[in-house]
Parts: C-alpha cells; sequence; structure tokens
C-alpha cells in the first residue's frame, strides 16, 4: 500500500476520495510493508506545522493579554522608593519603573572613571550587559524630568530612607521626597518627619473636604448659573433674528436676558465669596518637603491628592493605597493633560454612546431582520440586500466614519443648525461631532451584526411551530409576537451584545464624529434638557490613542494606556462573555425545544 | 355562528384588532426594514455624491460685456477685478490707470502712475503688483489693488439711507453696496506708488520686472545700451521724518548682443529673485542665476519655442513665480520649469525644462495665471478665452467674445470665479465656476509632473507651511501603502491562521477545541486601539534591539518545530499513541526552543552577513547595514530572501526524489531505523537549504547586486515588519473562524470513509477535507484581506505614516485608511482636500466591497457544495 500510494499519477479529487481505493493490488505485501512506510504516511512534520501554528495563535493572545494584565493592574501599586546616589554626586530617589541591560558604547565609556571603565569593559569582554534601571523621580517643577535612568555601575550608595513619601498632587506630577515642615498660618508647628506626617493626616481630610466643596461650587453651581445665562442670551439673539431689530418681542427677551445676566452676577459674587473663603481656609496649610538633592518645596496641602510614606507600608496599607488610586482612576477626571488622576468622564462617554448607539441599532436591526425574513418574499432582490448586508460588516470603520462626518455632522447637523440654532451660528451646535452623531455611525457600523444575528435566531424558530400557531388560527404578527420573537429573543440580546462590544472597542469612526482629547462637560448634567446630545466626548479608546500617541511624555503616560487598555479590554471581554453564555443557553433551549 | 365543542359561539371572522395590527406591523416592519436597507445603500451613495463633484469639470457662462475707455485706444497691459466683481481697473500703455464700474460701464477714476517724466518700461505682474522704470533710468514700485471700507451706523451718508440690501450704487469714485441693515461697504481704487529709486550709472529702462522676497523687494531691469541690472531694495523709514529712503545694492552684467541686434522682448525675475530670464521674440531665452546679486552669470540658454516659424506671443509666471508659461503664435501654452538633474552642467545645477502643453489653432496673446491655484487663463488672436489647470493638464472650458478680435488682456477674479477679457476696447467677463481643476481621474491615479519634479510621479501631499505650495492628490501612494500593509500582514497571518485552523478541526479533541477556539476568537475581539498602542510603543521600541534575532526566527521557528516531529516520530509506535494527546504540549515547547536559538543565532548572523566596516574591525550591525553605510558589507540581504525560496527548493526535491527512494528502500527497516533515516534526512535537506542560500547569496552579492534597495532598506522604528505582525492579531482570528468553519462542516462521512480506505488522518486532512472546503479557505483569506485593507488604527499608530512607495519592509507607509484618520479633521468642507479624502474612503469601499462579494460567492457555492455532499 505504501509503495503503492507514491506512485499515484495525479491527486485524488474530494469526489473520487469518496470511493472506496479501487488499487490496493498486492494484499500479501501490504502486511508486510504497513509497519515502517505508515511512518512517512502519517504526515508528522505537516501536523507539527499547523499545531505549532495554533500554538503560535495562543502565544500571542495569552502573551498579549498577560502583558495587559500583568502592566494594567500593576500601575497604581505603590512600590518602594529607592535613593541612589551616583559617581557624579547625584542624588535620585524615586520608584522603580524598568530594568533593562545594554552594552554601554564607547562614548559612555570615554566619560568613565579609570577604575569604574576597566571593570566594565571586562565585564564587556565576557560578554555581559550592564543592567539600567528607569527611576520615576517625579518632581517635574524642579528637575523637568519624570524618569532618570540610573547604570548599576555608576551607584556609589543605594537605600530605601525610612521617611521618603509619595505625593500626588494637582498640578506637576507627583513628588518625592522627605517631610520636613508643616505650617500652619505660615508658622512652622512641627519639623520631625513623624510629628509633620501625624499633622498631615489630621489635617489633610479636612482640607480635601474643602476642596472637594470648592470643585462642587465651581462645577455646579457656577456652570448651572453660565448656562442659564447664556440660554437667556441666545433667546435674545434668537428673537432678534426672529422679528427684527428693536420689534417689541426682541427687546422683551432684551430686557430678560438683561435680569437673568443681573442676577447671575448677583450669585456669581455669592458663590466667588464662598470659593474665596474656603480657598483662604485651605491655604493655611502647607507641607515642607526637602528632595533627595536637598531642594526645599512647600506644597500646599489642597494640592496633595494621595500622600503615603512608601517605605513604611504594610501589605495592607499597601493595599489600602492600592484601592485608593483605582477608585479615583474610575471615578474622578483626569488631569495633567490625561496623564494623571481618573478616566471618569471617558467611562461615562463610551457607556453612554455604546447605549444610545444600542438603542438606535436594536430596533432597526430587528425590524430589517424581521423584514427579509419573515415578510419579503423570497428573491434575487432579497438575496441581494443579504449579500449587501453581509458586504456591510466588511466595510472599514473609517468608511463609516467619514460618512458620519460628511452625512451626519455637515449635512443633517448643519441643516439642523440654521433651522434651529440660528441664534448661535456661526459656532455649530449640532453641526460638528458629537455624541448623537457618533452613536449613529457606530449604530450604522453594527447594523449588520444586529441583522445578521436576529436573522439566524429567527430561521432557528422551528418552521412547526409557526405552523402549529396559524393552525390555531393567529395572524402573521400575532404568530411574530407571541411565538417567534420570544423564542429568538436570545439570539436578538446576543446580536445586541455583540454590537456591543464592536461599537465599543471602536475608535477610528470616533476621531471623525465626536471624540474628544478633554471634554470640559459631560453629555448629561443637571441642566434642562438634561442630555446635551450634541456635546462632544471623551472615550475609553481614543483615550488611549491620544495617550500613547499624541501625549508629549509618552513614558509617564505608558502606565496609564495599560491601565485605560486592561479597562476597555476587560468591558469588551465582559461583553463578549456575556454574548457567548447567551448563545449557549440559546442553542440548549432550541435543542430542548426540537423534537 | 357555528357551534364548537365547547359550547361556546365560534366567530369564524377575523376580529377587527387583529387585522388592524397585523396590517399595522405589516407596513411598519416593511417600511423599518426597507428603511434600514436603504440607510444602508446610502452610505455608498453618499460617498460617490461627495466625490463626483470631483470630476465634473468646470463651466463658463456668458455673463456682461461693458466698453472699457471711452475712446477705442492702446490695447490695455493689464486688468484686475475687485472680489465683489463689481469693477475693474485696466493699466494702459502710457501708464494711466481707468477705473470703470462693471454694471454701467461707468468710468471712475483714472489716475497716472507716473507724475512726472517718462515711462520706459513697465510690468504688472500678480495681484496687481507693479514695476515701471523711468526713461531717466530710475524706476518705481508699486501695486494697484483695491480699498475697502466699512460704513456703519451715523457714518453712513444721507443718500445712501435708502440703499436697499445688497444693492450697489455708485458713489463719487467708489461703489457703495449695502451688506447688512446697518452696514454699507464702500470700494473704490488705490494705487501704491513707492519712492522712485535712482540709480547711478544711469540709462533709459526698456524692460523691468520685479519680486517681493522676505527680505524686501528685487528688481531687475535691461536697459537700452544692453545691460542687465539686478537690485536689491531696502527701504528705511526715518522715524523723526517719516520719510523713506531705498538703498539698492547689486550688479549690472552686460549682455552680449545678439547677431542680429534685435533687443529681448521679455523680462522676467523669479520669485525667489534667484533667476533673471530674458526672452526674445523667436524664443531665445538666456537665463541668469542671480542667487548672487554682486555676481550675475549666464546659466543656461534655451530655446522656448523649438517650432520653426513660432514666435513668442506672450509670457507670464504661474503663481508662486516659478513656472514660465509660454504662449506662441502657433496657439501653443507651454510650461516650463526648473529641475535639479544630477547631471545639469549648468552652474546653479538646475535645467529649464518643458512640461505640459496646451495646443490651440490660434495665437496666443494674453495669459493670466490665478492667484489661488495653478489655474491659467489664456486669451487667443480669433477672441476666444479658454481657462486650464496646468499641472492635471485639465482644460476647463472654452469661450469665445462676440468681437472676435485678439484678446488684448485677460483677467481672473480674485476669488476665480470670473473672467474677464479685454477686446477692442471693451471688456467681456464671463462667469466660472471650476472648484476642483486640479482633479482629473488621471491626475488622481497617473503619474502627475509636478513643478519642481525630474518627471511624472505618485506623489500624496496635502499641506505644507506655504501659500504658493501645490496640493498633491496622488492616491496611488495611499493605495500602495493598504496593498503594503496587507501584503506584509497576510504573510505573516494566512499560513498561521490555516494551519492552526486545519489542526484544530482535524486533529484537537473536540473538548480542547471547545476551550481553545473562543480564545483566539477572543483575539478578534480586541480593539484596534490597543493592539496599535502595542505595537507602537511596546513592540517596535522592542523588535528594534532584535532585528537580527527576529529575522532568525522566522526560520528558527518552523526548523525547530519539524525537528521536534521528526524526534517524535523516534518515539516507538506504542509510546507515540499513547502520549498522543500531549503532543500539543511538545508542540508548545519546541516555541521557546525557537526563540532561543534565535537569540544566539542572531548575532552570529549578524556578525557574519550583516557587517560594518568600524575602526576596531568589521562588527555586526544590521541597522547600519540597512541604512546602507560605506563600508558596510555582507551578503545578508540576498540571504534573507534566498532561504525561504531554497528551503521550498529543497523540500520540493526532498519530497520528489528522497522521499520515493526512502519509501521503496524502508519497505524491509523497521520503524526506529526508518524514522532515523527520515531524520538524517531532514537534516541532511536544511543543512543543503542553507548552504545554497548562502551559496548563491555570495555569488550575487559578488556579481554586485545590492539587495538593499528593493524590498530591504533603512530601517525605521514604526514600519511594516510591525505592522505585518501585529495586524496579524486583527486578521489571525477571522481567517481562522471562517477557515474552521469551513473545515468543520465537511460532512464527517467523507472523513470517515477516507480513514476506513487506510489514509492517515493526515492523508484525510490534505487530500479530502481540504480541497472539499477550499472554497470555504479562500473565502476566509478574502475577507481577512478585506479587513486588512481597511484597518486604521494598527496602521496610523505603528505604520510612520509616510507617504512612500517602497517596498522596504523596514520603512513605514501610509495607507488610504490612516490618512483620512490623520488628515479628514483638518480638512475644509467641500474642499477638493475634503472631497479626494471622501474618494480615497470610497476606494477602501469599493476594493473591500469587491473582495466581500467575491468571498461571499464563493463561500454560496460551497455552502451548496457542501449541501450535496
Amino acid at each position: 500500500m505504501g509503495t503503492a500510494s507514491t506512485q499515484l499519477p495525479e491527486r485524488p479529487t474530494a469526489h473520487d476520495a469518496a470511493k472506496p481505493p479501487q488499487r490496493a493490488g498486492r494484499p500479501a505485501k501490504r502486511a508486510r510493508t504497513r509497519g515502517p512506510a505508515s511512518l512517512l504516511a502519517q504526515g508528522q512534520p505537516m501536523i507539527w506545522l499547523t499545531g505549532s501554528s495554533l500554538a503560535v495563535c495562543l502565544v500571542m493572545i495569552t502573551g498579549l493579554m498577560g502583558l495587559v494584565v500583568v502592566q494594567g493592574f500593576r500601575t497604581f501599586w505603590p512600590g518602594p522608593l529607592i535613593q541612589v546616589e551616583t559617581a557624579d554626586g547625584a542624588v535620585h530617589l524615586g520608584e522603580l519603573a524598568r530594568t533593562n541591560e545594554f552594552r554601554p558604547g564607547p562614548d559612555v565609556l570615554e566619560s568613565l572613571p579609570a577604575d569604574v571603565r576597566a571593570r566594565l569593559e571586562a565585564d564587556a569582554g565576557r560578554g555581559e550587559l550592564v543592567r539600567r534601571r528607569l527611576l520615576r523621580t517625579g518632581n517635574y517643577d524642579i528637575s523637568g524630568e519624570h524618569f532618570t535612568w540610573v547604570s548599576d555601575y555608576e551607584i556609589r550608595a543605594e537605600s530605601q530612607p525610612e521617611w521618603a513619601v509619595v505625593l500626588e498632587r494637582l498640578t506637576w506630577g507627583r513628588f518625592y521626597g522627605e517631610p520636613i515642615g508643616f505650617s500652619i498660618d505660615g508658622e512652622r508647628v512641627a519639623s520631625e518627619p513623624q510629628a509633620v506626617w501625624d499633622l498631615f493626616q489630621q489635617h489633610h481630610g479636612t482640607v480635601r473636604e474643602r476642596w472637594n466643596e470648592r470643585r462642587d461650587l465651581e462645577v455646579h453651581e457656577i456652570g448651572a448659573l453660565s448656562y442659564r445665562q447664556e440660554q437667556a442670551r441666545l433667546r435674545a439673539r434668537q428673537a432678534v433674528l426672529d422679528s427684527g431689530m428693536g420689534s417689541a418681542a426682541a427687546q422683551r427677551a432684551e430686557q430678560r436676558f438683561r435680569d437673568v445676566e443681573a442676577a447671575a452676577q448677583a450669585e456669581f459674587e455669592r458663590i466667588g465669596t464662598e470659593i474665596a473663603a474656603l480657598n483662604a481656609e485651605n491655604a493655611r496649610f502647607a507641607l515642607t518637603m526637602r528632595t533627595a538633592s536637598g531642594q526645599e518645596q512647600n506644597v500646599a496641602l489642597a494640592d496633595i491628592v494621595i500622600a503615603y510614606p512608601a517605605n513604611q507600608l504594610s501589605l495592607a496599607d499597601r493595599l489600602a493605597v492600592y484601592g485608593e488610586r483605582w477608585w479615583e482612576y474610575l471615578t474622578h477626571a483626569p488631569r495633567e493633560a490625561n496623564s494623571e488622576g481618573g478616566v471618569f468622564p471617558a467611562i461615562f462617554g463610551t457607556v453612554m454612546m455604546t447605549l444610545i448607539m444600542t438603542l438606535l441599532v436594536v430596533p432597526f436591526g430587528v425590524l430589517a431582520a424581521l423584514y427579509l425574513r419573515e415578510y419579503a418574499k423570497a428573491g434575487p432582490m432579497i438575496s441581494a440586500v443579504r449579500i449587501a448586508v453581509n458586504n456591510l460588516a466588511g466595510v472599514p470603520s473609517i468608511v463609516f466614519g467619514v460618512f458620519g462626518l460628511g452625512f451626519f455632522c455637515y449635512f443633517v447637523g448643519g441643516s439642523i443648525d440654521s433651522l434651529f440654532f440660528s441664534s448661535k451660528l456661526p459656532s455649530p451646535t449640532f453641526g460638528t461631532g458629537g455624541i448623537l452623531w457618533a452613536s449613529l455611525t457606530l449604530a450604522l457600523l453594527t447594523l449588520p451584526v444586529v441583522i445578521v444575528a436576529t436573522e439566524e435566531a429567527l430561521a432557528a424558530v422551528p418552521r412547526s411551530m409557526r405552523e402549529g400557531s396559524y393552525a390555531c388560527g393567529a395572524s402573521t404578527w400575532q404568530t411574530i409576537r407571541r411565538i417567534v420573537l420570544p423564542r429568538a429573543m436570545p439570539g436578538i440580546m446576543t446580536g445586541a451584545i455583540l454590537a456591543m462590544a464592536r461599537g465599543a472597542g471602536e475608535v477610528a469612526p470616533l476621531m471623525l464624529v465626536g471624540a474628544v482629547k478633554l471634554a470640559p462637560e459631560l453629555p448629561f448634567d443637571g441642566n434642562f434638557p438634561f442630555f446635551h446630545l450634541e456635546r462632544s466626548f471623551m472615550h475609553l479608546g481614543f483615550h488611549i490613542y491620544d495617550l500613547g500617541f499624541q501625549s508629549q511624555n509618552s513614558e509617564a503616560a505608558k502606565p496609564m494606556v495599560f491601565t485605560t487598555t486592561l479597562l476597555l479590554i476587560l468591558i469588551i471581554a465582559f461583553l463578549n462573555l456575556a454574548a457567548v453564555n447567551l448563545r449557549s443557553r440559546l442553542r440548549r433551549r432550541f435543542v430542548a425545544n426540537q423534537f | 355562528m357555528s357551534q364548537s365543542f365547547t359550547g361556546r359561539a365560534r366567530r369564524r371572522t377575523t376580529s377587527p384588532a387583529v387585522r388592524v395590527a397585523d396590517r399595522t406591523a405589516k407596513i411598519f416592519i416593511a417600511f423599518g426594514g426597507l428603511a434600514t436597507i436603504a440607510a444602508v445603500t446610502l452610505v455608498c451613495v453618499f460617498l460617490a455624491w461627495v466625490v463626483v463633484p470631483l470630476f465634473t469639470g468646470a463651466t463658463i457662462r456668458d455673463g456682461s460685456s461693458a466698453q472699457l475707455t471711452p475712446a477705442e485706444g492702446a490695447a490695455p497691459l493689464a486688468v484686475g477685478v475687485d472680489e465683489y466683481n463689481s469693477m475693474v481697473w485696466s493699466l494702459l500703455p502710457d501708464g494711466d490707470v481707468v477705473l470703470v464700474e462693471l454694471a454701467e460701464g461707468q468710468e471712475l477714476d483714472r489716475r497716472p502712475l507716473l507724475r512726472e517724466g517718462n515711462l520706459g518700461a513697465l510690468r504688472a505682474g500678480l495681484g496687481g503688483a507693479f514695476a515701471m522704470g523711468r526713461e531717466d533710468g530710475g524706476f518705481a514700485l508699486g501695486r494697484i489693488h483695491f480699498e475697502t471700507s466699512f460704513l456703519t451706523g451715523d457714518d453712513v451718508p444721507a443718500d445712501l439711507a435708502d440703499l436697499p440690501l445688497g444693492e450697489r450704487r455708485v458713489v463719487g469714485r467708489a461703489v457703495a453696496q449695502r451688506t447688512s441693515p446697518t452696514q454699507v461697504r464702500l470700494q473704490a481704487l488705490a494705487v501704491d506708488v513707492g519712492e522712485p529709486v535712482t540709480l547711478e550709472d544711469p540709462a533709459p529702462a526698456l524692460l523691468i520686472d520685479h519680486s517681493n522676497l522676505t527680505t524686501g523687494p528685487v528688481v531687475a531691469l535691461l536697459t537700452s545700451d544692453g545691460r542687465l541690472r539686478y537690485r536689491r531694495v531696502v527701504e528705511r523709514r526715518n522715524l523723526m521724518t517719516g520719510r523713506v529712503t531705498a538703498t539698492t545694492s547689486g550688479s549690472d552684467l552686460a549682455l552680449e548682443p545678439r547677431a542680429d541686434g534685435e533687443a529681448p522682448a521679455h523680462l522676467l525675475l523669479s520669485g525667489r529673485g534667484d533667476t533673471v530670464y530674458l526672452v526674445w521674440r523667436d524664443g531665445e531665452t538666456r537665463r541668469f542665476d542671480t542667487r548672487d546679486p554682486a555676481a550675475l552669470a549666464l546659466a543656461e540658454v534655451v530655446d522656448l519655442v523649438p517650432e520653426s516659424g513660432a514666435v513668442v506671443t506672450a509670457l507670464e509666471f504661474l503663481i508662486g513665480k516659478t513656472s514660465v508659461l509660454v504662449g506662441d503664435s502657433n496657439g501653443r501654452l507651454r510650461s516650463w520649469f526648473r529641475v535639479r538633474p544630477d547631471d545639469a552642467g549648468t552652474i546653479d545645477g538646475s535645467l529649464l525644462q518643458p512640461s505640459h502643453s496646451f495646443d490651440a489653432d490660434s495665437a496666443v496673446t494674453a495669459i493670466c495665471a490665478s492667484s489661488r491655484d495653478r489655474k491659467v487663463a489664456i486669451g487667443y488672436a480669433d477672441g476666444s478665452v479658454r481657462v486650464v489647470h496646468v499641472t492635471s493638464e485639465q482644460s476647463l472650458g472654452r469661450v469665445t467674445a462676440p468681437t472676435e478680435r485678439p484678446i488684448d488682456a485677460i483677467s481672473l477674479s480674485p476669488k476665480d470665479d470670473a473672467l474677464y477679457g479685454a477686446t477692442a476696447g471693451r471688456l467681456h467677463s464671463w462667469q466660472l465656476d471650476a472648484p476642483h481643476p486640479e482633479t482629473t481621474l488621471s491626475a488622481i491615479f497617473a503619474p502627475v509632473w509636478y513643478e519642481g519634479y525630474a518627471g511624472p510621479e505618485h506623489v500624496w501631499q496635502s499641506s505644507s507651511g506655504t501659500d504658493d505650495f501645490e496640493p498633491k492628490y496622488g492616491l496611488m501612494p495611499l493605495i500602495f501603502g493598504s496593498l503594503k500593509a496587507t501584503l506584509y500582514s497576510m504573510l505573516f497571518g494566512v499560513p498561521i491562521a490555516l494551519l492552526a485552523a486545519i489542526y484544530t478541526s482535524e486533529f484537537l479533541k473536540p473538548r480542547t477545541k471547545a476551550r481553545i477556539k473562543p480564545a483566539i476568537e477572543l483575539m478578534a475581539s480586541l480593539p484596534s486601539v490597543v493592539l496599535g498602542f502595542l505595537a507602537a510603543l511596546v513592540i517596535a521600541p522592542l523588535v528594534e534591539n532584535v532585528v537580527p534575532a527576529v529575522l532568525v526566527s522566522f526560520l528558527a521557528v518552523p526548523f525547530c518545530v519539524l525537528l521536534g516531529a521528526y524526534l517524535w516520530n523516534l518515539l516507538p509506535a506504542r509510546r507515540a499513541m499513547e502520549w498522543a494527546p500531549y503532543r500539543l504540549v511538545a508542540m508548545f515547547a519546541t516555541l521557546p526552543a525557537a526563540i532561543w536559538i534565535a537569540s544566539v543565532v542572531g548575532p552570529l548572523v549578524e556578525d557574519t552577513f550583516f557587517w560594518v566596516e568600524t575602526p576596531r574591525g568589521p562588527e555586526g550591525d544590521l541597522r547600519v547595514w540597512l541604512s546602507g553605510a560605506p563600508g558596510a558589507g555582507g551578503a545578508g540581504g540576498w540571504l534573507f530572501a534566498l532561504l525561504p525560496l531554497s528551503a521550498l527548493t529543497t523540500a520540493w526535491l526532498g519530497s520528489r526524489f528522497l522521499t520515493p527512494l526512502l519509501r521503496s528502500a524502508a519497505s524491509t527497516w523497521t520503524r526506529a531505523q526508518l524514522a532515523w533515516v527520515d531524520l538524517a534526512k531532514f537534516l541532511v535537506l536544511t543543512a543543503t537549504c542553507i548552504a545554497l542560500a548562502i551559496g548563491l547569496s555570495f555569488v550575487l552579492d559578488g556579481l554586485l547586486f545590492d539587495a538593499r534597495g528593493a524590498f530591504l532598506g533603512t530601517y525605521v522604528q514604526r514600519n511594516a515588519l510591525i505592522v505585518g505582525f501585529v495586524m496579524g492579531f486583527a486578521v489571525i482570528p477571522i481567517i481562522y473562524t471562517i477557515s474552521e468553519d469551513a473545515l468543520s462542516s465537511v460532512p464527517e462521512q467523507l472523513r470517515a470513509a477516507s480513514l476506513g480506505a487506510g489514509a492517515t488522518p493526515w492523508q484525510t486532512a490534505i487530500r479530502i477535507v481540504i480541497p472539499t472546503a477550499m472554497s470555504g479557505l479562500f473565502s476566509a483569506i478574502m475577507i481577512g484581506f478585506g479587513r486588512a485593507v481597511g484597518e486604521t488604527m494598527i496602521v496610523l499608530m505603528a505604520a510612520g505614516n509616510t507617504p512612500v512607495m517602497e517596498w522596504n519592509i523596514f520603512n513605514g507607509f501610509r495607507t488610504l485608511s490612516a490618512n483620512i484618520a490623520v488628515e479628514l479633521p483638518e480638512a475644509a468642507v467641500n474642499s477638493t482636500h475634503y472631497r479626494m479624502l471622501f474618494l480615497a474612503a470610497l476606494t477602501l469601499f469599493g476594493i473591500t466591497f469587491v473582495l466581500n462579494t467575491v468571498a461571499e460567492v464563493v463561500r454560496l457555492r460551497f455552502r451548496k457544495r457542501a449541501f450535496q455532499l
């Protein structure tokens, strides 16, 4: 058999392969030759090639997920602070960010003292590499650097100072140093680290409370006031545009605007005084820090978000700091050009956009699928439509973005603006990117997903159930509503969830239709009509792009990007798993339903 | 009413409520469904609707005609219109500027440029800037333009109070128009004439031209005694008296007179002031290098009108004052610009070269270049005017003035929305609508000869810092980029995905498969922005340091895997069957082994094949080698191209000749013996393959073919290798899922029959299952291809985004999709740029639509065939 099979003149096709082989000529010989020759026929090397391809796929996906998970969860872990003194006399205090090994170039070697150089060259001769560590040294306002590379050979002394404290500040990023003084009203009341730290913990809470109160005043009350004022101004302008300059209606609106403005002015002043009082109270407290290089710096208590003595923390303390940072990350707005603080607006924007998109895409997708499957008469027209819908699933997302920008933002939005928001022109209201247009664009993008999933779900409802319903005298709609739709519901849900997962991860079209680096206001707030669908919004995916790609200091932003990536992947993986789960439940249900 | 068996009366008619509900639902669903489908088609239709105006060309419609000068007299040298098309100035040869209102033809203003003395030479260029040379040898520069002022509220004179909105009225020497209920706009002529500048050693000027540089104006003069004078003018304003004094610097060059003693007819000074052209009527042109004002020199002599008998009848610069437009008596308009070939042989290293030409049947009499783009209006001797776009060689339209007399002067309005031709003392106007003159199908998809380029090229360059920059909208570099990204990612992704799918469907137990498949499908749902971020900020910097190891690993991984397979064959038959479930684990183990080998062999390969001459002797440095530094040597480039080829060759030779030999010889051997011999065969073949590749690459290198420049070249951190690898994450799961589905849906009885007939699982897979599922696999590849073509975020972040057209795997590129993402937010609505980006989107749409339709059709056929089986 073995010898015979190699002499086959042509490759068998599927059809004749299905027929019994007719060339097993010499049965007596076959028994003898089968053993060794079958080794060649097994194609072990080829099987290994296929299997290792699968292994490569799995390694790729697990490696990537592992990297994101490890890096993402590591970001907020408070590591110990290391203080190193280098050969040139500089002292660096910071957290370890990365370690790598390198071969020092000739220019580096030239600049070194002779003994170090000789040692290094001896090492290099043996092919050894030099380890260097990247320290996050912070103190950007003093040093102008976030990070410092420290090579092992240039270190003279290394320690973990007991009182090295990390301050996360509202501006200028982190501060690393030792607390050496605490002052109230400009008077130093403590100068021992322990005493300073106790005082800090005693006052920091109340100062932060006042700070939060102040921010609430600024964001909510002043925001609402300016919104009212702006609305009144727009109404006045609209009246002028509608009924002409100097008409009675215009004058009335103008008068109203002046009244509102006057009232707002008084209110502004009142809030201003309140804010000033809170600020003054907060300004009384300050912390004096000394950096590793000996510089002293005063930090206002209100400026400090989180502070901890990194080298004294127990595991529980570390967990507490870790949790606190995650909490801040998930619930606060970003600071420092998005590289610090939280991503709450981006989470909010992603969720809200995805929800609006789902609300738009599911009804229309289901309607289209119902039409295609239950109402339309089968024919070339319908199969063409079906091919087109399937095709649309393969159209690149950026094309939808282009369409969304041209059609929704400029064409539809521009028309809405000139009809209803002429008082605001030439600054656009709906005539530019916004959350509504982004949702609509993504709804169009995910429409094929919903249509295909719904069609599959409808097709999976057994014909016998429909026929039973008709036999009982139900109308088409009654059958659909009472029999088909309930059975198809899990499938439709699966489609909706898959659409959400696809929509939440799409970034390219959003870059064109409304996702922005930093949105001043959320698309939902306490001012009537509460939902402001014309506003641009922040999005986790765009946040990643912006932070990783457009940021000034991508090295400092990288840990945050990993965390945001982790968050986005978790959201999408959660949605996908939900869909997979639903699908398997749906399948089980139909297996039970079929007789 | 009949009696049912329950005893209750039963209605036999459908209740109206049900009927209404049914009908409403039907209408609603049909409407909603059809509307959804219509919305989907709207995408394509809308894109096309935005793109179409790019190709609709232009229209020139007849407008009005007005008396230009009261008496039929000298033809004007130049005319200019204001941006509201309400009035026109014309510059007469005697130096008078006449302002005529367009609606009524009323003369509003007339001023002489020169208050005293006699005019020697006068030339007006773009935007009304003029230079005049006086007979006493001095000169003056100036500008004719319009002065616009707005009057509001009480400033509006009483006689204009009743002017209706939008209407125009003549007020004294100005034209007033009401722009809003409270505002009136006044337009009047303004002629700025600079202080006359006198030169030492004066001689009457015959010809003059000037240009305004950032450092101040420069002037070129031709005097009647045959000298070319080039002067930079520096104006200083005395802070105390406010008087402006001009000082000049420069030099003179005495021209060598022509044999026939004829004087030049035209003098042109380029926009940068670095070249002066002197043109005689018969086309002879002397180009002077004036980069050093103190030492003028003749750079080259060219004949602008090589056709015998033809003479130069009109000469003008294109916007930017770099291209020279030459109109001749044969009716041909040709554009010339300087290019910088390597072997120019002139003192400034550049040569004047003809590029575009436009033919007509009547002599060219007037030329006006647009102040916005590379449009040119041409007036002909038969009274016709024509508008062309020089770079795209598109003719935008031709109309004839009713007088059919030569066009003396021609002008495009500042907004390019009207065209004015002066002929026989009258001014004819036409409305011009040419929103996108630079785009034609061939200008977008074929190479275009842009100004300053040595020849036609594909270029995409949509914006630049300077004003006179010409946007270059060649789509080919972007399409090339998309294809390059797709090609490299498919080279990586397709084999892996297909092989993995084969293993999953044919060799994996159902339970393991149920766990592994969703894991790979999870890869498909990874947002591409995440992949892009990892590619650009994690993988690219990592790979940059270990390029040789990465290259070696592409060969080391297959080698290790195959070695593992041959070693596995050494196991006794029973053991092999016993351990079969752990085969996948063993396969996993080959990967780290391969990576270890790559990390060891990589630097060795670098030292041997990619060395660079350094002070310490040759050292291996792939990246320096790639950038083609002098002293770099080694045959490595060819090695990596030839290794896959020689691997294929030896594999083919091995299976064609060695395996049959082995098979016939093995009939008497034991299994273990055969396994050892097989292993030896593999090792010998591997060695042969490597030897073959090295030998050939040394031969090719010795023949002085350098691999660099084609598929290898300078290493850029963000390159096609990275993109190809990371895009694999996006492409692999799609191809994997679809092809695995196709393989799994091959009916089980085919496999059973094959196995029952004695075929091994591998033979079954390769001869039965794969041929049956072939069309499904093909459509999987097509769909993967479609995904790769349109992928945006990965290429945007990891491809470097330079629109270059080279296959170099270590260089970046710019794809259609990334280009849209980068440029569309900045493009002005309905501009050419905007529409071009829509065209890019439409192209992407088209490519993916074709790919997906092919895939869908093939898949439907496959499904039919699968059902038949």
